[in-house]
Formats: C-alpha cells, structure tokens, sequence
C-alpha cells in the first residue's frame, strides 16, 4: 500500500488538484459536467479507486449521486439516493462535519458486486457548505491509507465545489424565473413593460404589444414618440398626468382609460395599470404596468347601458298611463266612488306608485354601478337641507302617527349634491317612520362628529336591527322583515343607494341598534371651509381644530376641482375660488404660511382658468401641485418636512 | 301668463287621454291634441294654443327637433318637454333650445297643472 505522506510530492498534488477544480468550476455549462470534471479530478490527483459528489435536495432531504469518476461510473444503484442521516454518507451531511476512515466496511456507499474485487478499504467524506447551508457531500474511495493532511488539504477543495453547486442552483433557479416570466410575458394577451420615470422611454415591452397597437416592439424602442403618437390627441394629458410625465418623482396614479388608434385607423380603448417601482430612498426610477384592450368590454358597457336606458322607457311608459288613470279615478276626477271602490283604487295607485319608485331606484344603482352618476357639488347648509326634506315627509310622518323633531347643532356648511343629500334624509326618515310604532317621535339631528364631519342622525324608537341582519342592511334589495316593510312601500333599494350617494361624496354611513330598543342610523359628510375660526380661540385650541378639519376642507376642495375640471364651467371654478378663499381666510391670519402659500396659488390658477388666460393645462398642473403640497403639509396631517 | 288653450303632443293614446283629462278636469284649460311632431307643428297653426306640452321620446321626428322647429316660427310660444328619461345635461340642453321647463314621467295627474303653472311661473320671472 502505498501512503502518501506531507511532502513536495502531496503539495504538487494539492496544488494541481486545485487547479482543475477551479477550471472545472467556472467553465462548465452544465451541472454535471462540473461535477464529473471535479470527481475525475480528484481520482487522478489523489490516486483514488474512485470519487463521487452528491447533490442535497432540500425539499425532501435526499443527498442524490450527481457524479462518480474512476472506477465506477455509474449513478445508478442503492446509493443513488441517500437518506440525510443515514450511511455514513448521510451522517456526514447531517453532522456537517467530515469523516476519514481507513476501515470501510460499509456496503451502502459502493457496489460490491464483484465477488473477486476486495473494493475500497479507506474512505473520505466532506460536507459540502455555504455559509453553514448544506449543499452536499463529496466521498473520495481508495485502497490506500488515507491520512489527515488529506483530509485537511480537501477543505479549500470541498468549499469550492460547494460554491459552484450553489451557484448553479441559483443560476438553474433564475433561468426558471425568467421563463416563467417570458411565458406569462408572451402568451398574456395584456401588454407587460416598464419605463424610465416619466414614462416616455420604454426599458422593456412584451410582444403582445405588436398584437395590442398593431405595431413593432422594434420601432417603439427605436422611436418612443410611437406609443403616444397612436394616442387619441384628447387622450394624452390624461395618460401623460398618470404617467407622471410633467414631474417623474410624482408616484403615478393607478389606472387610467383611453384610446389609440392603429396603423389600420381602428379606433381601441386600452386599459393601463402603472405602478412605480421605488428605490432605497424611496424614489421612483422605474415604472412597471400592464396595458390591456379593453374595446369589446366597453362595448358590452355599452350595450348595457342602452339596454337600461331602453328599459327604463319601456317600463316607464305603460307605468305613467297606469299612474295617471288611478290617479285621475282617486282624485274623483270621473265621479263619486263607493268606499270599496276607492279602497281599491288606493291600494293599486300605492301599488304603481312604488314600482315607480323601484325603477327609479334600479335605474339609480346602474348609474353607480356604472359610475355615471352626477352629483351637483355645492356648499350646503344642514338646514336648509333639512327643512327641505322634512316638508316633504310631514305628511306620510302624520298619517303614521309619527311626529318629526329637528335639532340642529352644526351650522357649518358641507359638501354635497343638493338632491342627493335629501334623498339620502328622506330614505332614512321614511325606514325610520315606517318602522316607529305610532305616538313615537323620529329626531333627526345634526352635530359636528368628532372627525371634523357634519354628522346627520335620524333616530327612531322602533323595533331596532336584529345582529344577525345587521351586516346586510346596506346590501341590494335587503329587506328586513319583508312581510312588513314590503307593505310600507320600501323598495329594498334606499340604504344601498344612500351608501353609494355618501360614498361618492367623500363621507360615510352606518348604524347603531338596539334590538328592541331602536335605531341611529348616521352619515357624515365634508365641511367646507366657511367662515375663518374663531380668532379669540387659544392658539392650541385652534390647532387642533385646524388639524382636524383642514384635511376635510382640503378633500372637499379637491372634490370641487374635480367637479369643476370635468364640467370647465365658471360656476364651478367660481365655487372652488370661494372654497379656496376661505381656507386662505382661515390659513393666513394664523399665521400657517406653507397653507397660505399653497391657497395663493390655486387662486391665482383659478382665475386665470376664469379669465381664459394662459394655458389650462398649466393651470390645472400648478392648482394639482399646491394642493398636494397642502394636503401633504404638517398641518394637514401630512408629512412633507 | 295667461294660459287657456293648450296643445298637448304624444305619440301614445293613453297619454293623450289622461294628460287631457288631467289638464281639463283639474287644471280646467281647454285641451286640443297632436299625435307627432309633424301633426304638432299644424296644429300650432290651426289652433293657436297658449302653451305646448310635447313628449321628447317620439318616433319620427322626435321632442327636440320639434321643440326647434316650433321655437324657430314661434318664438314666445312657451313650449314645455315631458320625458321619462333624464340626465342634468339633457335638461340644460332642452333649456337652451328654448324650452320652459321639463316635466318627468310618470306624472302625477293631480298634480300636473300645478306642476305646469310653477314651471310658466319661474320662466317669466326670469
């Protein structure tokens, strides 16, 4: 037997060794060839019988033969897969530590499947790690002595070809990614791709954008100006706001609708996702979205609303001829009626009344639905909202025995859309006198909410919300006894629409019950800023009023724009202008200057819109910018430094 | 205003008939009837009415090219819309074609002259 010993000799050896591996490590393709290239090497050099690499599967924790050099080569058979703890093989993957043996009696790590061969007698095995995480084992056969230095001189060995299986796992694992993300890239009919910010240089665009905008990926990255070229003139400011064209750090807006038109002249409607990716420092140097067409959904939409706007006449129609008949026969305009008669007819007049009513409601939900509702936004005063809404009801109040209490506490004015704010009153207080049992009162109250809101209550001392039924009350057509209140003419519409009038103005809704003991049900709205606070007011009192109610004065002010830049009409930017005086009347002698400051500019803006001076967009662009920056501002909440 | 004969166009008998009866019955104005915009626009010259309550929703020419078309021969003739349908900038629309005022469908026949009388109210007021 031949032992080889710590001389130049084992040095020679050592050296060579590393050199072979290290080419093997870095000019491989494949795993395997890395390996057997590694496993041969170690053979020649180490005078071994033969050499073998195992690959640890992590998920099922099975080391796996991935290379067997000398003189068996085959990576089949038992020891193909080695369970972590078991073998030697296996203890030393579990252990992590390596192991020298000159006394290899252990069948389960070669074939002893010649009977003359005596097979290996010494055996070395060396975890293979990265940074404590096992990557797998190497085990080195011979019919000779190994010793110690061996074992040692094969750590910088075992560390190496440790790095390389992990790297080609990280590797194997990044090309599966990528071709996932081609695969989804490729075959998803929605455009994938990122721009710089600004989003006018596309860094990456699908293929499905030559199926989408009828045009070459190849020309679009050659020439940027093609994407917004193919825009519908009245589009692009629209998408370019979105896109943050005019000021790339602004963290874009969602999504946004618009049009194209491809080299064909067909007209599509698109549909973009964008969304920023951010740096460490928060910065926006990226921007990733999806584009997808959207025509035949549009389409369908409609359709759709054709196919209401028809019914709604057709259901209509025959609805008016009914009404007035019974009305006409109620009102004794044909004769005297028996009481049997006139009962009757009451009772179908009622009837019709309410299915008139239903689709009015039906058709009210659709507009939502379908985000056509218009709302006229108006400073209100609580009030006048109110003395409007009850005039109306004081009859059906008193035919239920029901008498209705107004208590205004709250003077400041709100937003909202005149109509819509008494319809919403008008079906609460109506549930709340349908379902008070008669002699009762029904209060309806208004108060400053301790959010800053105008709060409205209507409250009643009726049979109150069952829990059960309480999650489903502002849901379609809920209803909740329907024996009861189907007779008192509701149309299991009125709390849903009510929520989405709410909603939509920025406020909200809900309920309070007692089963048994009656019911609050409640909304709050937006104040608008209009007169100054009160200047005799502690300064640390005024603060934190203002901090309360600057921001709903901000959202309502931004409502009002909103309004005021899709109608463009003087009324309305004549509202914003007094809205924003006000803020700036409350702002300036208090001395917030950064509100102030923010105010004189959305004046300025505002009149120039007004005066037709200069361009709109320019204008629409400074009146955007400072009301960010008041919203963003200490004093709003906000956290610009 | 002083209203004693009106012209009430309406491609629906039903209509037709309850309207007039409400506008007789309760409103006690004579009544006289178009059954479209074409008859509409004889009518106004036969009977020389004081007021036109004309339906939008008309096959042929419909509610607004008639409401044009007798604006443009007869300038103060107060003409006022009924419709089942609306939209606020419809309503602006019909206003600036020179339309009274509009009156929703289903009406309340009771109601209906009183709602016609508010209507010519507002409009020479303003």
């Amino acid at each position: 037997m031949q032992h080889i010993s710590g001389d130049v000799n084992f040095q020679q050896r050592f050296l060579s060794l590393g050199a072979d591996v290290g080419t093997a490590l870095t000019c491989c393709e494949s795993l395997e060839e890395m390996l057997n290239r590694c496993a041969r090497a170690l053979v020649k050099h180490l005078d071994l019988e033969f050499a073998r690499i195992w690959v640890f599967n992590e998920p099922d924790k099975f080391l796996v033969l991935r290379a067997s050099a000398g003189l068996h080569e085959s990576l089949d058979g038992e020891h193909a897969r080695i369970r972590l703890g078991e073998t030697i093989v296996g203890i030393i993957a579990e252990k992590r530590l390596p192991q020298l043996t000159n006394q290899l009696v252990d069948d389960q790590v070669f074939d002893r499947n010649r009977a003359d061969e005596q097979g290996p007698t010494s055996f070395i095995g060396h975890p293979l790690l990265v940074q404590d995480q096992l990557v797998g084992v190497i085990g080195l056969f011979a019919r000779r002595t190994l010793d110690e230095e061996t074992l040692h001189g094969l750590e910088p060995i075992a560390a190496g070809i440790a790095i390389g299986v992990h790297r080609n796992k990280i590797e194997m694992q990044l090309r599966e990614r990528e071709s996932l993300f081609n695969h989804f890239a490729e075959n998803m009919r929605g455009v994938m791709w990122i721009t710089s910010p600004g989003g006018l240089k596309h860094l990456y665009i699908s293929p499905a954008y030559e199926h989408v905008f009828g045009r070459t990926v190849k020309e679009l990255l050659e020439n940027p100006l093609t994407f917004l070229d193919a825009v519908l003139p009245e589009d692009r400011p629209i998408l370019l706001r979105m896109m943050g064209a005019d000021d790339p750090h602004s963290k874009p807006a969602t999504d946004v609708e618009y049009r194209i038109r491809r080299p064909d002249g067909e007209v599509r409607w698109l549909w973009t996702r964008a969304f920023p990716a951010l740096d460490e420092n928060g910065e926006v140097y990226q921007i990733c979205g999806v584009t997808h067409d959207i025509t035949e959904k549009k389409e369908v939409e409609k359709r759709v609303s054709e196919f209401y706007s028809m019914v709604s006449h057709e259901l209509r129609t025959p609805l008016t001829s009914i009404r007035a008949a019974l009305g006409l026969i109620e009102g004794g305009m044909t004769g005297v009626l028996s009481d049997d008669t006139s009962e009757l007819i009451s009772i179908a007049r009622n009837e019709s009344d309410r299915l008139i009513r239903l689709i009015n409601d039906i058709l009210d939900m659709r507009k939502m639905e379908a985000g056509k509702l218009q709302l006229v936004l108006l400073p209100l005063e609580p009030k006048s909202v109110i003395v409007r809404t009850l005039s109306s009801l004081r009859s059906f109040a008193q035919e239920n025995g029901v008498e209705l209490v107004s208590v205004i506490d709250d003077e400041r004015e709100f937003l909202g859309d005149d109509d819509r704010v008494v319809q919403v009153l008008t079906n609460l207080i109506s549930n709340a006198i349908k379902f008070s049992p008669s002699g009762n009162d029904v209060i309806i109250s208004v108060e400053p909410a301790e959010n800053g809101r105008v709060r409205f209550s209507v409250i009643d001392r009726g049979p109150g919300i069952p829990p059960q039924q309480a999650h489903k009350l502002f849901g379609l057509f809920q209803q909740l006894d329907s024996s009861d209140s189907r007779a008192r003419g509701g149309t299991g519409l009125g709390l849903a629409i009510s929520k989405a009038i709410v909603e939509r103005l920025g406020g909200a809704i809900g309920f309070r019950s007692e089963f048994g003991a009656g019911s609050t049900f409640w909304f709050e709205l937006n104040p608008v800023a209009a007169q100054p606070l009160i200047e005799n007011q502690p300064l640390r009192d005024l603060l934190s009023e203002y901090a309360r109610l600057l921001p709903l004065w901000l959202k309502s002010l931004a409502f009002l724009l909103d309004s005021a830049r899709s109608t463009g009409s003087d009324f309305d930017l004549n509202q914003c202008l007094n809205n924003v005086r006000r803020i700036r009347g409350s702002a300036e002698p208090c001395g917030f200057e950064e509100v102030t400051e923010c105010m004189v500019a959305i004046e300025q803006a505002l009149m120039a819109l007004l005066a037709d001076e200069g361009a709109a967009d320019d204008s629409w662009r400074s009146i955007d910018q400072a009301l960010t920056q008041a919203t963003n501002s200490p004093l709003a909440g906000g956290n610009n430094t | 205003m002083e209203i004693k004969k009106i012209l009430l166009v309406d491609d629906d008998p039903n209509i037709r008939k309850l309207a007039k009866m409400s506008l007789e019955r309760v409103g006690h104005w004579q009544v006289t009837l178009a059954a479209s915009g074409v008859e509409a626009i004889d009518a106004v010259v036969c009977d020389q009415p004081d007021l036109v309550v004309l339906d939008v929703m008309m096959p042929g020419i419909d509610g607004v090219t008639t409401l044009t078309k007798l604006k443009a021969r007869n300038p103060n003739l107060p003409v006022i819309l009924m419709t089942a349908k609306v939209q606020t900038e419809e309503i602006a629309e019909y206003l600036n074609l020179g339309a009274v005022g509009v009156i929703m469908k289903p009406f309340d026949p009771m109601l209906l002259p009183k709602e016609i009388t508010e209507l010519l109210k507002d409009y020479s007021q303003n």
